[in-house]
C-alpha cells in the first residue's frame, strides 16, 4: 500500500506540475517560453537532416517504380530533340539565305512608292579619274532619263547595304551609275542623331579608298559631328528617297585655310566587292499621280 | 604604215572591251592604263598626223560612249594626242621605242593633266574641302605619273600587235593585188 501511496503521491504531484505549467505556458506573453528551446535548439539540425534524407529516399524510390516510363520518355524526348535539331539548322540556313532578299523586301516596304529592280554591273571606268559603272538595265526596262510620265526622272542605285548613287544616263540596254565616291556626286544627307543637314561628296583622293567626304561644316557649328556617327540620305533634293543609309563618320578634321571642318564617311556599301545593285524607280510621275504597273 | 578603217574598228572595240572589264584586275594601287589613249598614240606615231587625230577620236569617243561624263571630252584630247604625235612621225624614226615610250609618257602627261583641269578647274577655283595643293599633288603624283608610267609599259606590246596585225593585212592585200 505504501508503494501505491507512494506512487499516487507522485502523480498527483506529477499532475499538479503539469496543470501549473500548462497554466503558465498556455499564454502567449510568458516569460517561460524559453524552456522549449531547450528541446529544439539541438533537435533541430538532427530534423532538418532527416527531413531532406527522408525526402531523398521518397525520390529515389519514385525513380526506381517510374525508371521504365522515364527511359521511355527520354528516347521520345532525343528523337524530338534530334528532329528540333535539324528543324533549326534548317532555318538558321533559310535565313541566311533570306537575308539579302529580306533587306530589299524591307527596302520595298518602306519605299513603297518604288519599283526594286535588280541589276548586274557589266562595266567599270575605264579611267583613273571617275567612279562611273554600266549596268545591265536601260530603256527596255523603262528606266528613262529625264522623262515625264510613267516614271520620274531619278534612279536612285541601292543595295541592301545601303546608297551606291544614281543612274545618269541610260541606253538601249545599259545604264550609267555615278556611285556616290565619285567627285561628281553630291546627296544632301542627314546625321541620323541630331538630323543636321550635311553635304556628302566623292573625292579624287579618297575614291579609290572608297570613301566619301562631307565638307563645308562650319567651325563652331559642327553639327556635334564625331566619328561612329550614321549618315542616311535626307530627302532633299528630290533625287534620293529620304532614310537610305550611307555610311558612318570615321574622321573629323579641320581645315584651317576655309575655315571649316570635314567628316570622312565610310560608305555602307563596299564599292571594291559591287556586283549586284538594285535601281528604284518612283511609281509617282511628276503630276503627284500615281502609276499602277 | 596605213591602219585600216576595219582594223581601227576592231582594235577601239576590243580595247574599250577589255578597258572596262578585265583592266580593273590589273590595277595597281587603284591605276590603271588606259589602252585606248595609247592606241591612239601608238596610231599617230604609226601613220602620222591624220590618221592618228581620226583614230584618236573615235578612240576617245568610244571611251566617252562607254563611261565618260562630258560627251566629247576624251575624243577631242584623243584626236589631239593622235595628232600631236603623229608630228613626230615625220621627225623621228618609230620604231625606235625610246620614241615611243617617251611619246606615250608625254601624252598621257598631257592627256590626263587636261582631264583633270577641265574637270576640276572649278573646284580649283572654289577652294577643296581638303586643300588646293593636297588634291593637285594627289592628283599628280597618285594618279597621272603613274598612269603614263603604266601606259608605256602596256604601250610596247599593243605597239608590236598593231605593226603585226596591219602588216599581215597589208601583205595580203599586197598578193591579192599581184593576183
Amino acid at each position: 500500500m505504501r508503494f501505491t501511496k507512494k506512487a499516487a503521491a507522485a502523480v498527483i504531484a506529477a499532475f499538479l506540475i503539469m496543470i501549473i505549467a500548462i497554466g503558465l505556458f498556455v499564454r502567449p506573453d510568458s516569460k517561460l517560453g524559453w524552456l522549449g528551446n531547450i528541446v529544439s535548439v539541438p533537435l533541430s539540425p538532427f530534423q532538418k537532416l532527416l527531413s531532406i534524407a527522408g525526402r531523398k529516399l521518397e525520390g529515389s524510390f519514385l525513380f526506381i517504380s517510374e525508371a521504365r516510363e522515364l527511359r521511355e520518355e527520354n528516347e521520345q524526348l532525343h528523337e524530338s530533340l534530334n528532329e528540333l535539331d535539324e528543324a533549326l539548322r534548317e532555318a538558321a540556313e533559310l535565313k541566311t539565305e533570306n537575308d539579302q532578299l529580306r533587306k530589299v523586301i524591307s527596302f520595298k516596304e518602306r519605299f513603297g512608292e518604288y519599283d526594286i529592280l535588280n541589276a548586274n554591273i557589266i562595266a567599270k571606268d575605264a579611267g583613273n579619274w571617275f567612279n562611273i559603272f554600266v549596268i545591265d538595265r536601260g530603256i527596255s526596262d523603262a528606266i528613262i532619263m529625264g522623262r515625264k510620265g510613267l516614271y520620274s526622272a531619278y534612279y536612285p542605285v541601292i543595295t541592301g547595304e545601303g546608297l551606291v548613287g544614281r543612274i545618269v544616263s541610260s541606253y538601249a540596254l545599259s545604264s550609267k551609275v555615278l556611285s556616290i565616291i565619285d567627285e561628281g556626286s553630291t546627296v544632301s544627307a542627314v546625321i541620323t542623331k541630331n538630323r543636321s543637314i550635311v553635304e556628302v561628296k566623292g573625292d579624287i583622293a579618297l575614291k579609290d579608298k572608297g570613301l566619301c567626304i562631307i565638307g563645308n561644316i562650319k567651325m563652331g557649328d559642327e553639327t556635334g559631328i564625331a566619328p561612329g556617327d550614321t549618315v542616311e540620305t535626307s530627302g532633299l533634293g528630290g533625287i534620293y528617297p529620304k532614310g537610305i543609309i550611307i555610311g558612318k563618320v570615321i574622321e573629323v578634321g579641320r581645315n584651317e585655310k576655309t575655315m571649316s571642318s570635314y567628316a570622312i564617311l565610310k560608305p555602307a556599301v563596299d564599292f571594291e566587292k559591287l556586283e549586284i545593285v538594285f535601281v528604284m524607280r518612283s511609281k509617282v510621275t511628276d503630276d503627284g499621280m500615281t502609276v499602277i504597273p | 604604215m596605213r591602219i585600216k578603217p576595219v582594223n581601227a574598228a576592231v582594235f577601239i572595240i576590243s580595247l574599250l572591251l577589255i578597258q572596262t572589264t578585265l583592266l580593273e584586275y590589273s590595277e595597281i594601287a587603284g591605276i590603271k592604263p588606259n589602252l585606248l589613249l595609247v592606241l591612239a598614240v601608238c596610231a599617230g606615231l604609226l601613220t602620222g598626223s591624220s590618221e592618228g587625230a581620226v583614230i584618236g577620236f573615235f578612240a576617245g569617243l568610244a571611251h566617252d560612249l562607254a563611261t565618260g561624263t562630258v560627251f566629247g571630252l576624251y575624243a577631242l584630247l584623243s584626236a589631239a594626242a593622235g595628232y600631236l604625235t603623229g608630228m613626230i612621225n615625220r621627225r623621228l624614226y618609230r620604231d625606235n621605242i625610246i620614241v615611243l615610250i617617251a611619246a606615250v609618257f608625254a601624252a598621257s602627261v598631257v592627256f590626263e593633266s587636261a582631264v583633270f583641269l577641265l574637270f576640276g578647274w572649278g573646284e580649283l577655283l572654289t577652294g577643296s574641302l581638303m586643300g588646293e595643293a593636297a588634291k593637285i599633288g594627289f592628283a599628280v603624283t597618285r594618279i597621272i605619273l603613274p598612269e603614263a608610267a603604266y601606259n608605256c609599259l602596256a604601250s610596247v606590246p599593243l605597239y608590236y600587235i598593231i605593226i603585226v596585225c596591219c602588216r599581215n593585212r597589208n601583205k595580203n592585200a599586197g598578193k591579192l593585188n599581184a593576183l
